[in-house]
């Protein structure tokens, strides 16, 4: 998918100001900013919800228009059905609106585990179910590319899991797929790829795996503390160290990996019995790319 | 066009408060049009004449006025129809399923002709509804020749149109006010009092602009027939004029729909 110079105004605020963004094939795509930075606003430009100001988007090198969206599974904000409906019923309207087949049904109620509740109407359903109903509609038409905008808002930490899980398997099924979230460490356990949005614009764009390595912080420890303290003091590619409970938190400078402070170590000598990647390194990007972009 | 209506159908079919207003719209076309036979008979027993005319032999089922008595008589509830696609668009409102429909790939142009085929369905079908009605109360009680049918046959056509042109004023309200109950409301104002006002206000001070304004329009596709009861008068045809000044409402309010479902932000 690919944007280019997409603006939104309402009135005299601008919502989404210029957006470029391109979504690589096969990738899981993580849209991050602050409430009100645009992302829902973008979502539903390409989605033909919100008519844009101006700008262009299509999808698979060129395609535009209605028919496209039928080959795109996508929730925007929450689950919308006929709430007098039961969920075999809505999944059908559904279909019949995405020229899927109806055998789908069925499979993808199974899918997402509501098979049992398919008579059920809309309305009986607890928020976890109707959000799981909302993806299993967007799997009707077998989708190659899956937008999923705050797929977890609201959830209890079970629902939240079973969510992830079914996002890891589309993916890996070699759909691309495209959330919007706030809740930052699930990004950071699904994404490939992410971009920060802030006004109406794109302020960055990278990989998730690239991220570690840019200003990547290691949880590390060693039973011989004072020579893992002495060979840390050494070294020229550490930036900080501290030791924090336990343990040192160390920042390598950039580009350094993580291999190279275990073999640097290995060859002083010391033997780590810990050595863990920081989890929270995303938030952290995600802050300092704000911050930056405040002070700029 | 077809999986269109088949959309709608799907959407609607097992909402009960839809069910129940088509319900009662038919059953109460029917009460009243099988009652006004036994209410005339009930006048003459009273004594009640007319300038020496007995209301028992006031011919109203007669295959020569029965869909013209039918079609007016009908107009009269053709706000529960109405209700029913208020509420079938509002809906879409309340639960945002007009935003999904358009994300799981309806164009804006097939949510329109959707909600607009299904009124033009409704139309036909109240149409049939009428044709069955009037073929029984005319078997039963008319006593001129079946021949004659051909007079009033034209006013069945006539009635699908008039209900059409007023379920696109219907839906254009909804459109623009997004909830049933105050447009229920509104329309209810607009048909019984405002409009009335200023038809009047406009007869009274312009009478040579005759009818204008959009709902009496609409109504005067199918004129009153019972007047030719009592010896007046009575257009007793659909006049061309008529039909052109409704459906050019009709046309007005098509357009008015189809900008606002192409402008507007979903």
């Amino acid at each position: 998918m690919n944007i280019s110079g997409l603006t939104k105004k309402f009135g005299r605020l601008t919502a989404v100001d210029n957006m470029e963004l391109d979504v690589p094939k096969g990738s899981v795509f993580g849209i991050l900013g602050p409430n009100g930075s645009g992302k829902s606003t973008t979502l539903g430009m390409i989605l033909g919800v919100i008519n844009p100001t101006s700008g262009s988007f299509d999808w698979f090198n060129g395609e535009k228009g209605h028919q496209v969206r039928k080959r795109i599974g996508a929730i925007l904000e929450a689950p919308c059905f006929y709430h007098y409906l039961s969920a075999a019923e809505n999944l059908k309207v559904a279909a019949t609106i995405k020229d899927a087949p109806t055998h789908r049904i069925d499979e993808v109620l199974d899918r997402v585990g509501l098979l049992s509740r398919k008579e059920d109407p809309f309305r009986s359903y607890s928020l976890g179910m109707k959000q799981r109903l909302a993806i299993g509609s967007a799997l009707l038409s077998d989708p190659e590319v899956m937008i999923l905008d705050e797929p977890t808002n609201g959830l209890d930490p079970q629902g939240i899991a079973e969510i992830r899980n079914l996002i890891i398997d589309l993916a890996s099924e070699g759909r691309t797929i495209i959330t919007a979230s706030h809740m930052l460490s699930e990004v950071q356990r699904i994404c490939t790829d992410f971009a920060v949005l802030r006004l109406g614009k794109k302020v960055y764009q990278g990989k998730v795996n690239e991220l570690d390595q840019e200003k990547a912080r290691y949880e590390i420890w060693a039973d011989d503390e004072s020579s893992l303290k002495a060979a840390l003091t050494e070294s020229s590619f550490i930036s900080s160290q501290r030791k924090e409970g336990g343990v040192f938190i160390v920042t390598l400078d950039k580009g350094t990996k993580a291999a190279e402070l275990n073999s640097y170590l290995m060859n002083k000598g010391v033997v780590l019995n810990r050595l863990v990647p920081q989890a929270t390194s995303l938030e952290q990007r995600f802050l300092e790319i704000l911050n930056a972009e405040e002070h700029a | 066009m077809l999986r269109l209506v088949k959309i709608e159908y799907l959407k609607l079919k097992s909402n009960r408060a839809l069910w129940v207003l088509l319900g009662l719209y038919f059953v109460a076309i029917a009460a009243v049009a099988i009652g006004a036979g036994a209410f005339l008979d009930y006048l003459t027993d009273q004594g009640v004449d007319y300038r020496g005319i007995n209301p028992s032999i006031f011919p109203i089922y007669d295959w020569e006025d029965i869909y013209h008595n039918l079609a007016y008589l009908a107009s009269f509830f053709s706000v529960f129809p109405a209700f029913l696609l208020i509420i079938s668009v509002s809906n879409e409102f309340t639960y945002k399923t007009h935003r999904q429909n358009i994300i799981d790939g309806l164009s804006r142009t097939e949510f329109f002709l959707s909600k607009l085929s299904f009124a033009a369905f409704l139309s036909l079908v109240s149409a049939a509804f009428l044709f069955l009605l009037g073929l029984i109360l005319g078997l039963i009680n008319s006593e001129s020749g079946l021949t004659a049918i051909g007079n009033s046959l034209v006013f069945l056509p006539g009635h699908a149109i008039q209900l059409f042109c007023f379920f696109l004023v219907s839906i254009f309200l909804v459109l623009l006010i997004r909830r049933s109950g105050i447009t229920i409301v509104l329309l209810l104002i607009y048909a019984l009092i405002l409009e009335p006002i200023i038809s009047a206000l406009l007869k009274w001070q312009v009478p040579e602009l005759g009818i204008v304004l959009p709902l009496d329009s609409i109504s005067a596709i199918v004129r009153v027939p019972f007047s030719k009861y009592i010896l007046l008068q009575t257009q007793d045809y659909i006049a061309w004029m008529d039909l052109l000044r409704g459906g050019l409402w009709g046309l007005v309010f098509t357009a008015l729909i189809f900008l606002i479902l192409k402008k507007k932000d979903f």
